[in-house]
């Protein structure tokens, strides 16, 4: 992964920030900034550097280029990267995004408590196996005309609680509600439509999954309780994906006209995955307005997928959902730009903040967050390999201060896909996953082992270092016991 | 001309390079790349037959079309695929693709990863002794 890239000389500004200066690279025009601890940053791949200094390079660009300490090597941007940009002189870059728009992360409570679900584990796992597709080109339930489809990108996900897939107070336990509402449906392209249309409601794959698991560990109780976790054999379900076929093919779409009109905008980047447009140019304004349809379709399809969670546990269990109180504990995102208002230079100015494969973790103080939240601040959730677990965050207004109100989106691979599947077949993986108490189902048992816990860092340590940091807070750490894998 | 699996590329994703004497041979095993990735072809039944033609400015474009293109169907029909065949026209830029393939069944074929993306990190198409293109895919 080195490819030879020169080790920085960081200049080291607290106990878990890293530095690399302007001098390290022709043409940077803020420090980059790394999260990490000693350890993290010793076994991070050189490669990230060469990626985030290079996003430091880009017009317009404020503060630092940021990597969680989750980060590893990506396309254009490090996965793990953060990077504001002024509005008048920066740029938006889809590279800085990811092909899986918002792809994200949700959690669910339920009042069932371990020694009630184990003996109904496997059929509750097998039935969701079934209702919410996994794995290549997936299709779900949600049948729609191009046109409704259409008007649900722009609707978000009150399309789904108006059509039945959802609870009135699912939408202020989401982020932006779950509509972000500059979706303009006339900038997006027949063939994203014509990509996604049949794909609401699956999780697709990679290292997307739906996960049943244990609260293992409450590291602060008035606020875990505040968000409906109350003891530690209580079981909840998380789920990763994103916006699917749509969404890939927006970025597609994007990734291809910013190649051909950069040199219109006299810009030149030093990796063509970094292709970007003024954000206030027309092709800018065209993406920014697109990929808000996709956030929303990933919104859409984390909300179809829910009420699939919630008919298949009234199924099992023979309870209603209200009565398993299987309420949603908070929707977030980790891919995606945005506009907002952050301190820089000392005054609150408007930026396009990008987070690829980092979450957003508002401090209590912010207005965008639904009220329930401003006490305690927004929910982070983090989701670790399938075997090592899971935990439950929550923002501080620190974050707020120094990382554009963004933390880390999960454990970061160490290991690449080819070496995974070298270490372990996923046969033997799945037998070793059971003997462990973790029943999973999957489509594909080369994509398990490319997911086996060894190929990620250990997702305490990543959770640690923001913790240390103050940039968020740990608040529960979950077990799996069950797990669909795309 | 065949092609190989890179490992040093791309972490989370799936890098390959691609070799052949002609473009016909280099899209040729470019696709093998890309149709190995989402799913065994040898699992696969060529029950569907599609075509499809793709123009673009230079080779660069055309190959990143193509595999683009690929990456499309698979989502847009719920397909995998057996086999690809190309006529390439350099002149013209221009490529006429036959796929074959079947429809998305997990209980009998052996399904690999749902491929979001061509990207254009480290993506290069060459032509030295013979042709060979640099390929990431965002997995």
């Amino acid at each position: 992964m080195n490819r030879d890239v020169p080790l920085p000389e960081f200049e080291r500004k607290g106990e878990v920030i890293w530095d690399i200066p302007v001098s390290y690279k022709k043409g940077m025009r803020v420090p980059g900034r790394i999260y990490a601890s000693e350890k993290l940053i010793k076994s991070m791949d050189l490669t990230v550097y060469d990626q985030l200094t290079n996003v430091a390079c880009l017009p317009g660009i404020q503060n630092h280029a940021l990597c969680m300490p989750d980060a590893h090597s990506g396309y254009g941007f490090p996965i793990g990267g953060v990077a504001a940009f002024d509005p008048d002189s920066g740029v938006i870059s889809p590279g800085g995004i990811g092909f899986d728009i918002n792809c994200g992360m949700r959690l669910v409570t339920t009042n069932l408590k371990l020694k009630e679900v184990m003996p109904k584990l496997r059929p509750l796992v097998d039935l969701l196996f079934q209702q919410v597709p996994a794995g290549v080109g997936c299709k779900g339930f949600v049948k729609l005309t191009a046109t409704e489809f259409r008007k649900v990108m722009e609707d978000g996900a009150k399309w789904c609680v108006e059509n039945g897939y959802g609870w009135d107070e699912d939408l202020e336990r989401m982020e932006d509600y779950g509509c972000i509402e500059h979706a303009d449906q006339s900038k997006v392209s027949d063939r994203a439509v014509g990509r996604g249309i049949n794909q609401l409601g699956t999780l697709g794959s990679g290292n997307h999954y739906l996960e049943i698991q244990q609260a293992g560990k409450i590291f602060d109780k008035k606020t875990a309780e505040k968000l409906g976790i109350f003891s530690e054999d209580q079981i909840c379900v998380m789920v990763h994906c994103g916006s699917r076929g749509f969404g890939h093919q927006v970025g597609t779409d994007y990734l291809k006209l910013f190649s051909e009109i950069m040199p219109k905008y006299d810009i030149s980047v030093p990796d063509r995955e970094l292709a970007c447009a003024p954000f206030k140019s027309k092709e800018g304004q065209d993406y920014f307005h697109a990929m808000a349809c996709a956030a929303n379709a990933a919104f859409v399809n984390r909300q179809v997928i829910l009420h699939r969670i919630r008919e298949c546990f009234h199924k099992i269990f023979e309870k209603k959902p209200e009565e398993m109180e299987m309420h949603l504990v908070y929707d977030v995102a980790h891919n995606t730009a945005k506009l907002e208002e952050h301190r820089i230079d000392g005054r609150m100015k408007e930026v396009v903040v990008h987070r690829k494969g980092a979450t957003r973790c508002f401090g209590p103080s912010r207005s965008e967050l639904a009220p329930m939240f401003r006490k305690i601040g927004q929910p982070a959730i983090v989701g670790g390999s399938m075997e090592t677990g899971s935990y439950l965050l929550v923002g501080t207004d620190k974050s707020l201060e120094e990382t554009f109100g963004s933390t880390a989106h999960g454990s970061g691979r160490t290991m690449s896909r080819t070496q995974a599947r070298n270490e372990v077949s996923g046969e033997s993986l799945l037998k070793e996953l059971e003997k462990k108490g973790i029943y999973v189902r999957t489509t594909s048992y080369s994509g398990l082992a490319e997911e086996a816990g060894f190929a990620y860092k250990p997702i305490s340590e990543v959770v640690d270092v923001m913790d240390v940091a103050g940039i968020s807070k740990k608040v529960v750490a979950f077990k799996p016991i069950g797990n669909i894998k795309g | 001309m065949p092609f190989k699996f890179v490992e040093d590329i791309a972490m989370a994703d799936v890098a390959f390079e691609a070799t052949g004497k002609t473009l016909k041979e280099l899209f040729e095993s470019s696709a093998s790349a890309a149709i190995e990735s989402m799913a065994n072809p040898k699992t696969v039944k060529p029950k569907i037959k599609k075509t499809f033609r793709k123009k673009a400015k230079d080779i660069d474009g055309l190959l990143f079309e193509f595999l683009e293109e690929l990456i499309y169907l698979k989502d847009r029909f719920a397909i995998v695929f057996h086999d690809v065949k190309v006529k390439v026209d350099e002149e013209k830029m221009t490529v006429q693709a036959v796929i074959t393939g079947d429809k998305i069944q997990p209980e009998k074929q052996e399904l690999r990863q749902d491929v979001k993306a061509v990207t254009m990190h480290y993506y290069t198409v060459v032509k030295r002794k013979y042709w060979k293109a640099n390929v990431v895919l965002d997995i």
